[in-house]
């Protein structure tokens, strides 16, 4: 196997020093994929309202835009309380972004599983089995 | 329920979108030290449940009225 890297890796994910403030850098990370996805459904949520005529499911629609609306207002209130989020702080936010970029750079060079992790030929049959999957 | 099609597809678009946040929560929830954070997401992943139950239901109705693909 070749081990060689044209990049050097700076991290060195077996040393403990490395692992200080992970959680909490993970659970930024993990706030801030949430958040996107709770803003993303808001505006899917609004698209889906205006496109339909039938007050059942505006109903229906309004109510989950609702519900989303505050969801969004939740995780965005515990971010900017955690300091995860500066709506406010353009300066602390581009710094943020960028040691998370940095962070994120060396973690994604780590060969965390540099053997073959691969169930094939563990199991009876594929997902996909009873349609044929393997032949498709 | 009475429907027009571009509604059925709008739904089928929600729903698919619902389905990914609902399994993503409820993986990365897993991953999360926060307690607050976990809270949050322990909601999320409840209310996600309701809505995506109200849109199959809907897309179920749908479906028995013809106006599905």
């Amino acid at each position: 196997m070749n081990m060689q890297q044209a990049d050097p890796i700076k991290m060195d994910y077996l040393d403990p020093a490395n692992a200080l403030n992970m959680p909490e850098m993970a659970d930024m990370t993990f706030a801030m994929d949430f958040l996107s996805r709770v803003k993303e459904g808001v505006r899917n949520l609004s698209v889906a309202l205006t496109e339909s005529v039938s007050p059942d499911l505006r109903a229906l629609l309004r109510t989950q835009l609702r519900q989303g609306i505050a969801l969004h207002q939740e995780i965005s209130e515990l971010m900017i309380r955690k300091k995860w989020f500066h709506p406010y702080g353009l300066k602390e936010q581009f710094q943020l972004d960028m040691l998370s970029l940095q962070n994120t750079l060396e973690i994604s060079k780590q060969r965390f599983f540099p053997d073959d992790t691969s169930r094939k030929g563990m199991f009876d049959r594929t997902p996909d089995a009873h349609m044929g999957g393997s032949e498709a | 329920m009475k429907s027009a099609l571009h509604e059925t597809l709008e739904v089928h678009e929600l729903a698919a979108f619902k389905t990914i946040c609902l399994t993503t929560s409820k993986t990365m929830r897993a991953l999360v030290s926060d307690p607050e954070l976990k809270d949050i997401m322990q909601q999320d992943v409840e209310l996600t449940h309701v809505q995506l139950q109200e849109l199959n239901s809907v897309l179920a109705n749908y479906v028995q009225a013809g106006v599905a693909p």
